[in-house]
């Protein structure tokens, strides 16, 4: 039932990413700067945070597949680095009792981590050649800055939900 | 080393490694799409479309007030270029006249004379890749429309990219933005100067830092210079030619000194896409 919600909400923000956010952002900072909305992943971490790393793993893979089987240039990109991502925050810093401001610290860190991660993805297999000091400063900070906004803004929404499972279910997933 | 390769979960990140990099090595640079992926991604641009189109006008909205201060400029700027217009058209109409009964006369092939019709169709974006480094552009023509690979796709101020994977009812385009010269995923463009059609280049990568298009491979006795406007030349069979692409920003000579490089500033914009056209050559059998 929970699960149904989740997959609902994180393939709105999916859908929403795609159409609405390239309106949203100025158009500088899709050309001076290239400002990446990872909203599906700030969701997925906060879900391995707080409920449970395996169900992040999954949601990663899958909602990861799903970005490269609709705009990818390649299959599987996404999907691990999303995966990857969602898993190791989950496994290194699961901590139901976080306080909001080492959360926000894990989602932009597990941001960070996610584009270094598509960073070097694109590199290996030559897709692209921009030097990586211009990126980190033009592509990656600016994008982690984004989502940990997004992450502040859906804070209090997600702890509200995940306490809620928590008490009423005192944790069946581990 | 035993105990290192028994810690099941190292042992499970290997494999998901293993596997992942085949897959992406395997997918890279496919130009078909099986059916399951196809089907998902008409699903989910159709949904993007229902929200792209209203995010547009309402953004739009606010663009339209901050540009109306500019509008007045802009206006008496197209009444001149309407009269220039009106004159360049009666001459084209001359030309174009002369030029039909010439073919005609030189017994020119049903074929030969179609080879420079192309076809504009247009196009609706909806919706564009969060992916930073590859901001794939999805429209709504597809297969069912008689789009394939390769195409070119303009906007209404120069090219814009080319069309890489086609789906039955969408279509996802690569931008110029997105084009490296070090892939196989991009097609170089054979391009020319406007006005000095003896001129060759070719562009195959886009630098982000400056925000401009690499024109290599410029003879050195090539009468290319500074403020050209630099057009598709259509020797690369892709590309059809006299497509606007940009204007010539620099001229320095290139990576081993035997030819020279050029940085061409594009005339489309990137960003904020709402219509497209797609440019469809006559068959070339």
């Amino acid at each position: 039932m929970r699960r149904t919600w989740i997959t609902l909400i994180l393939l709105a923000l999916f859908i929403l990413e795609g159409s609405v956010l390239p309106w949203l952002l100025p158009a500088v900072w899709q050309s001076r700067v290239l400002v990446a909305p990872d909203f599906v992943l700030v969701v997925i971490l906060y879900l391995a945070m707080y409920i449970n790393r395996h169900l992040a793993l999954v949601y990663g893979l899958s909602f990861g597949m799903l970005h490269d089987m609709v705009y990818g240039p390649m299959l599987g990109s996404y999907s691990f680095s999303m995966g990857l991502t969602a898993y190791l925050i989950g496994l290194a810093f699961r901590r139901p009792h976080l306080q909001i401001v080492s959360s926000l610290f894990l989602a932009a860190l597990g941001d960070f981590l996610f584009q270094m991660v598509h960073y070097g993805v694109y590199r290996l297999f030559n897709l692209l050649q921009t030097p990586f000091e211009w990126v980190l400063t033009h592509a990656i900070l600016p994008s982690v800055l984004l989502n940990a906004l997004f992450a502040l803004l859906i804070y209090v929404p997600f702890r509200k939900l995940a306490d809620r499972r928590a008490v009423a279910a005192e944790d069946p997933d581990e | 080393m035993f105990k290192f390769l028994g810690n099941k979960r190292l042992f499970i990140l290997m494999i998901g490694l293993i596997f992942f990099i085949a897959l992406m090595g395997l997918t890279l640079g496919r130009a078909k799409m099986i059916w399951p992926e196809k089907a998902l991604k008409d699903t989910i641009s159709w949904t993007q479309g229902l929200f792209y189109k209203p995010a547009r006008y309402i953004a739009g909205l606010f663009e339209d007030v901050r540009e109306l201060r500019t509008v007045y400029q802009e206006n008496r700027v197209l009444r001149q270029t309407l009269s220039q217009y009106a004159r360049d058209t009666a001459l084209l109409n001359q030309l174009e006249s002369e030029n039909k009964r010439l073919k005609e006369e030189l017994a020119f092939t049903e074929r030969q004379k179609e080879a420079n019709h192309y076809r504009y169709r247009i196009a609706q974006v909806v919706s564009l890749s969060p992916d930073p480094y590859n901001r794939t552009v999805t429209i709504n023509l597809g297969a069912k429309d008689g789009i394939r690979e390769n195409m070119a796709v303009v906007s209404t101020s120069g090219l814009l990219g080319r069309t890489v994977q086609v789906s039955d009812f969408y279509t996802n385009v690569q931008l110029l933005s997105d084009i490296n010269d070090a892939t196989n995923e991009s097609k170089a463009i054979a391009v020319t100067v406007q006005g000095k059609e003896d001129s060759f280049g070719i562009i195959e990568k886009f630098d982000p830092e400056t925000g401009m298009l690499v024109m290599t491979k410029i003879p050195q006795t090539d009468p290319i210079a500074e403020g050209d406007t630099v057009v598709t030349s259509g020797l690369g069979q892709v590309f059809p030619a006299g497509i606007e692409v940009g204007k010539v920003v620099s001229k320095e000579v290139g990576e081993f000194g035997i030819t020279y490089k050029a940085m061409i500033k594009p005339f489309s914009s990137f960003e904020h896409l709402k219509e497209v056209f797609v440019v469809e050559m006559p068959e070339l059998r």
